[in-house]
């Protein structure tokens, strides 16, 4: 487990270095990446599936790259950590818009969210890759 | 940000169709305004209560979208707009840290014009 965690830290510590040269702050990046999911909200809703999936990929992306970001930077902090997961739960609730079984998870998930700030033992659902991963196999009709 | 802006996102979110759900969930989180003018606390994030901030916002949507699509996402895009736009406690009660991505005023003056155009234009076409 702990191997394949090094594994993959390292397959995106190689994507996301031409990113680690750059100015932009990881809350910047958070800002982004929530404003995005607006876009992604309005595509999936547009029944433009692929400009869809390829949108919430980015904000996938985004979300990834900020917290590479801020530990490549030494920038963590809990307040940073805060901006992150706020944007991440209203961000759900936007793309998540208007299934009720969704939004419900993504309400949920705020509670969790919560729990997990007061305990890092907590797992977040990753609803959003759950999502994305739905939407991909929609789009090539295996569900 | 004002009434008419929330509106106008709502508006724009929802592609055009409007009904009265959608302006209620759109407006319904500024009624902490009153706490805010009953007890002069007027400047950033102390003027919200919890009703602008997660816990009870998830709450709210989660309830919302059993009662209608409209006034979800009013109530989703009212949040998201101040959110980006101004300064809060995301986890408050349980959390005080403050969320302020610092924006400058004329970004939110032309984020607010650009809402209000794209809305009016949407109505017009």
């Amino acid at each position: 487990m702990v191997v394949w965690r090094a594994v993959g830290y390292n397959i995106a510590a190689f994507i996301l270095k031409p990113f680690e040269k750059s100015g932009i702050s990881p809350n910047a990046i958070s800002w982004f990446s929530l404003f995005l999911s607006v876009f992604v909200s309005l595509l999936f809703r547009s029944n433009l599936l692929l400009y869809g999936i390829i949108a919430l990929f980015s904000v996938l992306f985004l979300d990834a790259l900020d917290g590479f970001l801020a530990r490549k930077k030494h920038l963590e902090s809990f307040d940073g950590l805060v901006v992150d997961v706020s944007c991440d739960r209203l961000s759900e609730f936007m793309i998540f818009y208007p299934s009720s079984l969704w939004v419900v998870l993504a309400a949920v998930n705020c509670y969790f969210t919560v729990w997990k700030l007061k305990n890092k033992k907590i797992p977040i659902l990753p609803l959003r890759h759950l999502f994305l991963i739905i939407a991909i196999l929609g789009f090539f009709k295996l569900i | 940000m004002d009434p008419i802006s929330h509106i106008a996102f709502v508006y724009i979110l929802a592609m055009g169709n409007m009904d009265i759900w959608f302006i209620l969930g759109a407006v319904a989180p500024d009624i902490d305004k009153i706490f805010t003018y009953r007890y002069g606390k007027f400047r950033g994030c102390e003027s919200r209560t919890i009703v602008h901030e997660l816990p009870v916002a998830a709450l709210l949507v989660g309830i919302s979208i059993l009662i209608s699509n409209g006034l979800c996402l009013g109530l989703i895009s009212h949040y998201v707009l101040d959110f980006i736009l101004g300064e809060s406690k995301p986890f408050h009660p349980f959390f005080e840290n403050i969320v302020d991505f610092n924006l400058e005023l004329k970004y939110k003056i032309a984020l607010g014009a650009g809402l209000w155009l794209s809305g009016g234009l949407l109505a017009i076409i």
